[in-house]
């Protein structure tokens, strides 16, 4: 035994200069291709198949990355997402992208890897020294440490805290990569592809259902293509990959690689995220980097495997300590051997593989240390077999090595302690089912003491788990269970059962064996020398979950909250169960009865980027554009949104040095001369049936019955609760046959009134409706001249007098060219003014068309700043007066409410508070002094009045400066506010600091006769 | 001489091509919307039938489709009839049921944008969140349904497979550049086994 302690073997000669740790091939591995990536700008060498953590441990790279809090040496845990230390940044620039895992990242040609979280460099990193002050990093160490003085949190501990501690750097700029995302539907979804999901899958679409495959790794075969299985004397990987080629030969299976499913949502909707583009340099041109997935199944088989975990004991974090089947699987599938001499750590006879692995692969296995006393006879005989000394009922105490291990301390069954050089330490803790996909809807996993783990007893419905994910230990049993369950699914989902084709299942060569004794702390115990690590990555130990427990926080989720245990990247994959296990140690009780915490999605992580897809900047909700939008962009309009409608605000001319200069011409030229706008963004509702006049008198608080045909009248809706909800004309086209429009903010909100009115409330009326806002290009033509204006458009034979189409006349009229519309004599801006209407196609037309035949008058096209200013000028409400907590009754409107019918919000209306005549009611404002802006927002209080909340009797809505009036102006509610009209009041801006006297007056500032209306 | 007002289309018919797949707008159509009134289902289809020699299409989801005219189901008791430009068709449905059903000319209300070629479903896909397999949406199925945020009537044209996204003609361009964007991300590979 003294040879144990020996240094470590020189390098043989049969490993070239590059990759000097590449044993063989590897079935994942193009070994006939050579890449060459870089890590911390080194150029490195890899096979196309590699992840960048194999082709590290290829190029005997340990030392990988610097832990979150303490700054510890880390290497590589683990071969899969579940990885935990090896975070690095992947490219550069704008593409830089922090806390990669290196264990599935597959590395291409220029590959740039970054470590992370060391400065100045991975090696001597000088944050190391926060190790030096571990005790003072403990749980919970910053809510104790930093509490005072608390204004020193934000500006101070914080910023500090976040340098020392933390992972990787986003990317300064935006991600300049594409996202999209895509449905699938499926009979059955089967997510993982190991000897459980490829055998479901093959069964479910032999039974004739449509089944969709998922595989989060690039290749398809799971721990076939990592362990020595032998189906049937060829190797598991190979009948994984005939398997793949049958399947993908179907036209009803789909196979998603490199696809992670990563939530489980409602009505058996999946999410998942295909890495599209991530193993390749750049995109193809239009490429997306990844692709969202929502994924429909009729049934669901989870064949997600395990998820070895570690074992805790002193320094069991430095680089060369490795889980034993991440290390078959770099040895198997990579070819890589990532030590040369080796110890094997386990509790279960399935640690006991690497020991074979290891020592065909050329490694010297010293030691197998098996926790077990009496260890088992599969250990002995892997002892004889590699010629390893077997430690049984043996513990690792320790380990050295400061960037990487060098030796381990090995206590045998005696107490008895001695060094053992090594530079590889596999060790395995046992294996977790891979469930978490199974509790996104609350179903709480149940420990399974023979198992030694936690499993979902009863998935939820559709739901079925295969496989290890399911408990199942052994190959054979896998197979199996797959095939079962796919074959029930499939019949589940509604295929014929008859149609099952029989296929023979491979068998396993060699019986597995699992035999595990739970392990939870190498010594017993958490208070020894050394940091013994539980989660890697939150940099959590033994005693850590002591402390909680001394301090209280011992319920699973206060044991989460308080250590930082289980979050970030990897969510303790590795981590979870061994602390939950601590914990029911140090309070006494099983883990069974100190439970677990279950998980939400996404279960590994998923960009923003791939959630946004291609909703971003500019293209984040779609733009609705009016039919006069082209013309109006080549006008040089600003454009502003209203909702999704892009509308012109204003149309600026070159000799303009601002928007309010710009406004107030336009506001000039309508009330002196004429101008235009398009409206056609208000909501239009065709409306027909012999119930029609019925329903509006239904949904609007004034009379309907008598309208004549060919005539408007302004409707006020309330909502059932009695308060305003959207007001606009409505016109009478035929005896049963009106258009109704709503404002352009509440145009769908009032289809879906009327709908529910209609479906639910009324079915019986026989009324139809449906929008044709779309349908429509509506452009107010208004000021004194818009008759002349429209005389040149309309046809000779329509009267445009006063006489014959006077104020809300409706009509269809012909264009002067034969087109066909619509021609409404209402005005929002108080001037003499149409609204005009043609089929949208004509739109662009008709605005060129107006700007021609109105040159003579001075036309000018206005936007919605000039329209607010002007409706603000004739005091109509709008969406600031109209904000969902106004009465008819506080907008000045009270009396039409009609007493000769019931409408909705009738009865509410009437009550006590909302008919209180102290309410807030419209009202209009004028400085005292015109140039004292008045803002919307402000408060209104008695003049002199303290500017206090008692004091407060209203507020401004709405304000504009007015041209027309030549002073600011304002609409407001304020308390009795129709009998102050006169009273000089306090405008208060608490913004601003500001308080301005201003006069109430009567809120229509402008021609208040209406004799221009009606001109 | 009076001024002549020229028509305006929000997308221009040229097709933008992505490999062998292309989004075009479909010409100009009549459009009406029918939309039976209280107890006249009987008489609405014998007036369509006799109007229009085509029938209604008897089950939601589908369409009646015949030398260039269509009629799709857009909702419990309604319908949108579609012919070519010249057609007549908003006096013909007048003339033979407008007694039985509220018709509304919805020909400049919405545009139909035909995406075709060779994987167009997996195109769709990335749009709608229905399932286009085609034991589920075939030749002249017809779905409501969203395209990304953008609400459009969805119709399977061709088995080539081809399909017209009906959309409101506001949002026409933002439903062009949606499509146009999915057409570029490429065939998801997984749909070319």
């Amino acid at each position: 035994m003294n040879d144990l302690s020996a240094s470590l073997p020189p390098e043989t000669g049969r490993r070239g200069k590059t990759q000097p740790m590449r044993w063989a091939r590897g079935n994942g591995i193009r070994g006939d291709k050579t890449i060459r990536f870089t890590f911390d700008g080194r150029v490195l060498e890899a096979h196309p198949g590699d992840t960048l953590a194999s082709a590290l441990l290829a190029n005997g790279v340990r030392l990988v990355g610097r832990s979150f809090k303490y700054h510890r040496p880390r290497g590589i845990l683990s071969a899969g997402p579940e990885e935990p230390n090896a975070l690095v940044e992947l490219r550069e620039g704008a593409q830089r992208e922090p806390n990669s895992r290196a264990t599935v990242t597959e590395v291409f040609d220029g590959l740039a890897a970054t470590s992370q979280n060391r400065w100045p460099t991975l090696k001597h990193d000088m944050l190391g020294a926060n190790s030096l002050l571990a005790p003072v990093f403990s749980a919970g160490f910053y809510y104790k440490t930093f509490m005072w003085p608390a204004s020193f949190w934000e500006k101070v501990y914080e910023p500090i805290i976040r340098r020392a501690a933390g992972l990787g750097r986003a990317a300064d700029e935006a991600d300049p990569d594409h996202y999209e995302k895509a449905t699938a539907f499926c009979d059955v979804l089967v997510v993982g592809s190991g000897p459980a999901g490829l055998a479901a899958a093959r069964a479910a679409a032999g039974a004739g259902a449509r089944v969709i495959l998922c595989e989060q790794d690039s290749l398809t075969g799971g721990r076939l293509r990592a362990e020595r299985v032998m189906l049937d004397d060829r190797p598991g990987w190979a009948w994984a990959q005939d398997t793949e080629k049958y399947l993908r030969a179907l036209p009803e299976v789909r196979i998603m690689t490199r696809t992670c499913v990563f939530g489980r949502y409602d009505g058996g909707c999946f999410g998942a995220l295909e890495r599209v583009a991530d193993h390749v340099a750049v995109p193809q041109a239009g490429q997306p980097r990844q692709r969202l997935w929502r994924i429909v199944a009729g049934q669901c088989i989870l064949a997600t495997g395990g998820i070895e975990r570690p074992i805790v004991f002193p320094d069991n974090d430095r680089p060369g300590i490795m889980l034993a089947g991440a290390v078959r699987s770099y040895v198997n599938r990579f070819g890589v051997v990532p030590g040369r001499q080796a110890v094997i750590y386990t509790n279960n006879d399935d640690g006991l593989r690497a020991a074979a692995d290891l020592h065909d692969a050329g490694v010297r296995v010293a030691a197998i240390v098996d926790s077990r006393q009496p260890s088992s006879t599969a250990a002995q005989a892997m002892a004889r077999q590699v010629g390893a000394a077997l430690f049984a009922g043996g513990a690792i105490a320790g380990t050295t090595g400061h960037t990487g291990l060098k030796a381990v301390q090995v206590r045998d069954s005696a107490g008895k302690t001695r060094r053992l050089a090594c530079d590889l330490l596999a060790v395995s803790g046992g294996w977790n089912p891979d469930i978490a996909l199974a509790t996104h809807h609350r179903t709480h996993p149940v420990y399974d003491d023979a198992l030694n783990a936690f499993v979902v007893s009863s998935p939820a419905p559709g739901l079925h788990l295969a496989g290890f994910a399911a408990g199942a230990l052994t190959t054979d049993a896998a197979l199996a269970q797959g095939d079962a369950l796919g074959r029930a699914a499939a019949q589940g989902a509604g295929s014929d059962p008859a149609t099952g084709c029989a296929m023979v299942l491979p068998r396993a060569a060699e019986k597995e064996g699992y035999a595990i004794a739970p392990l939870w702390h190498a010594l017993g115990r958490a208070g020894q020398a050394g940091k013994a690590f539980i989660d890697f990555q939150n940099d959590v130990t033994a005693k850590d979950v002591s402390l909680a427990a001394r301090e209280g926080f011992w319920a699973v989720e206060h044991l989460k909250r308080y250590t930082t245990l289980g979050m970030a990247t990897d969510q303790g994959k590795t981590a979870n169960v061994n602390a939950l296990a601590m914990m029911a140690w140090e309070r006494g009780r099983s883990i069974a009865q100190t439970g677990t915490t279950i998980v939400r999605p996404p279960v590994q992580p998923c960009a923003i980027g791939a959630l946004a897809g291609t909703h971003r900047g500019r293209h984040f909700k779609p733009h609705r554009l009016p039919p006069t939008h082209d013309w109006a962009v080549e006008a040089g309009c600003v454009l502003t949104s209203n909702g999704i409608w892009q509308r012109a605000q204003w149309y600026p001319r070159p000799d303009e040095t601002s928007w309010q200069e710009t406004v107030n011409r336009e506001v000039r030229s309508v009330r002196s001369s004429v101008g235009f706008c398009d409206v056609t963004t208000l909501g239009k509702i065709d409306i027909q049936g012999a119930d029609a006049a019925t329903l509006l008198e239904r949904v609007y608080v004034n009379a309907w019955r008598k309208l004549p045909v060919g005539r408007a009248r302004y409707g006020l809706m309330l909502r059932e609760d009695g308060f305003a909800f959207d007001d606009g004309t409505t016109a009478r086209l035929a005896e049963n046959h009106y258009v109704m429009t709503t404002t352009t903010a509440n145009a769908g909100a009032v289809m879906r009134h009327l709908e529910f009115c209609h479906q639910c409330l009324w079915p019986g009326l026989d009324v139809r409706f449906i929008s044709v806002t779309d349908a429509w290009a509506q452009i107010a033509v208004a000021g004194p001249r818009s008759r002349d204006v429209l005389r040149e458009i309309i046809d000779e034979s329509f009267d445009l007098s006063n006489e014959a189409f006077g104020y809300m006349g409706a009509a269809n009229v012909r264009l002067r060219d034969g087109v066909g519309g619509r021609l409404f004599r209402l005005s929002f801006s108080g001037e003499l003014a149409y609204e005009i209407a043609v089929p949208a196609r004509y739109g662009d037309a008709l605005a060129r068309l107006l700007m021609r035949v109105g040159a003579p008058y001075g036309i000018t096209p206005y936007g919605t700043e000039a329209l607010g200013v002007m409706r603000i000028e004739k005091g109509h409400p709008a969406g600031p007066e109209l904000n969902g907590q106004t009465t008819a009754h506080d907008l000045g409107m009270g009396r039409m409410l009609s007493r000769k019918k019931d409408f909705i919000g009738r009865a509410m209306a009437q009550r006590t508070a909302l008919c209180d005549a102290a309410r807030p009611t419209l009202i209009g404002l004028k400085p005292l002094h015109a140039s004292d802006a008045l803002v919307a927002g402000a408060h209104l209080l008695p003049r002199g009045a303290p500017a206090d909340a008692a004091s407060d009797q209203g507020w401004i809505s709405s304000s504009a400066w007015s041209p027309t009036v030549e002073s600011w102006i304002a609409l407001g509610f304020l308390s009795h506010g129709p009998q102050r009209h006169g009273e000089v009041i306090a405008v208060h801006n608490p913004l601003a600091g500001t308080v301005i006297e201003a006069q109430v007056v009567p809120p229509v500032f402008v021609d208040p006769e209406g004799s221009r209306l009606h001109a | 001489m009076p001024d002549i007002l020229s028509p305006c289309a929000p997308i221009a018919a040229e097709p933008c091509r992505v490999g062998a797949l292309s989004l075009a707008p479909a010409p100009l159509e009549e459009m009406v919307s029918i939309s039976s009134f209280s107890n006249s289902l009987p008489a609405l289809r014998e007036a369509v039938l006799h109007a229009l020699g085509a029938s209604l299409p008897p089950a939601p989801g589908t369409a009646t489709r015949q030398q260039g005219l269509s009629i799709l189901w857009i909702g419990p008791n309604q319908w949108l009839a579609c012919a070519p430009q010249g057609s007549g068709l908003m006096e013909k449905l007048q003339v033979a049921c407008g007694a039985h059903a509220a018709l509304t000319d919805q020909t400049d209300g919405r545009v139909t944008l035909t995406l075709c070629g060779p994987y167009a479903h997996a195109i769709a896909a990335k749009l709608v969140p229905i399932d286009l397999h085609p034991r589920c949406f075939g030749l002249s199925s017809v779905a409501l349904t969203q395209a990304g945020h953008i609400p459009v009537i969805l119709m399977q044209r061709d088995r080539q497979p081809a399909y017209d996204f009906i959309v409101f003609r506001s949002l026409a361009r933002s439903l062009h550049h949606d499509i146009l964007a999915a057409m570029r991300g490429g065939i998801p590979e997984s749909e070319q086994n």
